[in-house]
């Protein structure tokens, strides 16, 4: 603790409100206090322009985060890799300690020359006749659909009258309708406990591919909702991958797969529980 | 490695967005207009996050990015000495400061420093030596520049009583 005899007795008061004075000199001043009605006075103009000052501040963090601030936090580049020393072949001879002569450097310049040919010409020769690799197939569609959803997203969630093709009251036709149409069965999740109010649902297409969407609104009246999509024929054996967020402008996309579908939770990319929701509803689904 | 890596980094967003509010409300203590504070906020989270390896995860994640601000409007202090000491603190030159309270312009123009001891120490609780720390000066300069900003705030209250009366 600070030892403010000898500062002004504002400072040494101030400090007293903030329990911030030596327990003997919290002593004196209360003595102070209790005999001196200047120094009351002085004491009682200290907390009033603490109260009031509190309370300008207070309704400061009432305001409203401006959109664009959050989403470019959520955007900003994570930390570069620090990139490890240059690797060069002097730095390499150098390193092993090896000084060819001038014939054993043009011999072993020539033996690297065959086996890098050699080895181009068998690749080269086998992808000619070569399929693309299933994963190669798997990866490409992943960041379209997710484009397309949002591009969806961005249209539908502005509809006030038209939000949904089929509204939330025919809830067991909507699990039969996308059940047959998209080809992955599920349940209806309710959301009610985070805060979400199911609506209806929709038929999208993306890739080219049926994709069913569950529709709700939060407290905010903010559209939020959930895409799913049969995984494809193509890529069998897709392993189950936990959520992955992706923001596509003031859009919010939440995705994780299981074996036989893909799935997306999506919404305004400022809505911090997006993730919650999206945990949520991985494990009603 | 790597997925604990990616998901560290969405838990740090996700911490620096809960921030948000409080912290503009201290960049505004440093910038006194909203739109400076803003741009500050951002750089400084844009910092916190680049050089999120070197934050230890003990450390109190506020005080760190409270520091962070600090530190880079003091650098931009010194870039644009003129703005940083003078004009910025007119209450003329500021732009869109909140009118939701009508004391915000007057606290936020008081002499520089000592909003920011007001809010960090009176308004969010901090001790004396945390303001210290994040502020970089010594406590014997909060102590007093605490109660400098509260007798002051009770002055501007007195004066608006009486200018009502």
């Amino acid at each position: 603790m600070q030892d403010l005899r000898k500062q002004p007795l504002e400072v040494r008061l101030s400090a007293l409100l903030d329990g911030e004075v030596a327990q003997d000199e919290q002593q004196e001043l209360e003595r102070l206090l209790s005999t001196n009605g200047d120094a009351r006075d002085l004491f009682e103009r200290l907390k009033r322009g603490s109260e009031t000052g509190t309370a300008a501040m207070d309704e400061l963090v009432k305001e409203p985060v401006p959109l664009a601030l959050v989403r470019a936090i959520k955007q900003a580049p994570p930390p570069r890799e620090k990139p490890g020393p240059r690797l060069t072949l002097k730095s390499l001879l150098r390193t092993i300690r090896i000084a060819p002569t001038g014939p054993q450097a043009l011999a072993a310049g020539l033996f690297l020359f065959l086996v890098g040919g050699g080895i181009g010409y068998l690749l080269g020769a086998q992808a000619t006749g070569a399929a693309l690799a299933p994963q190669a197939l798997a990866a490409l569609p992943a960041k379209s659909w997710l484009d397309d959803i949002a591009a969806y997203h961005r249209v539908y969630s502005r509809q006030q009258r038209h939000l949904a093709e089929v509204p939330a009251s025919d809830a067991d036709h909507i699990v039969e309708w996308l059940t047959e149409s998209v080809g992955v069965s599920f349940a209806l999740p309710d959301l009610t406990g985070e805060g979400l109010q199911f609506r209806g649902a929709r038929l999208l297409v993306a890739e080219g591919k049926p994709v069913g969407e569950l529709l709700y609104r939060n407290d905010d009246d903010d559209v939020i909702a959930i895409c799913f999509m049969k995984a494809s024929n193509k890529a069998p054996g897709t392993k189950t991958q936990g959520l992955d967020e992706t923001i596509r402008d003031d859009i919010g996309l939440i995705s994780w797969t299981r074996p036989n579908a893909s799935y997306v939770v999506v919404g305004p990319s400022s809505e911090a529980t997006l993730t919650q929701i999206a945990e949520k509803a991985s494990s009603l689904l | 490695m790597h997925e604990t890596a990616v998901s560290d980094m969405d838990d740090l967003r996700r911490s620096l967005v809960g921030l948000l509010p409080k912290l503009r409300r201290f960049a505004m203590t440093l910038a006194c207009d909203a739109a400076d504070a803003d741009a500050l906020v951002l750089q400084a989270c844009e910092r916190a996050i680049a050089k999120s390896p070197m934050h230890e995860s003990e450390a109190r994640l506020d005080e760190w990015i409270y520091t962070l601000t600090r530190t880079l409007w003091a650098e931009e202090a010194r870039k644009r000495p003129p703005r940083a000491t003078q004009a910025s603190h007119d209450p003329a030159s500021r732009e869109r400061i909140s009118s939701a309270h009508p004391l915000h312009e007057t606290i936020l123009s008081m002499p520089e420093g000592l909003a920011s001891v007001f809010v960090l120490v009176n308004v969010e609780g901090r001790s004396y030596g945390e303001a210290a720390g994040i502020l970089g000066i010594p406590v014997a300069t909060v102590t007093a520049r605490l109660s400098a900003a509260r007798l002051k705030m009770a002055m501007i209250v007195a004066e608006e009583e009486a200018r009502r009366a």
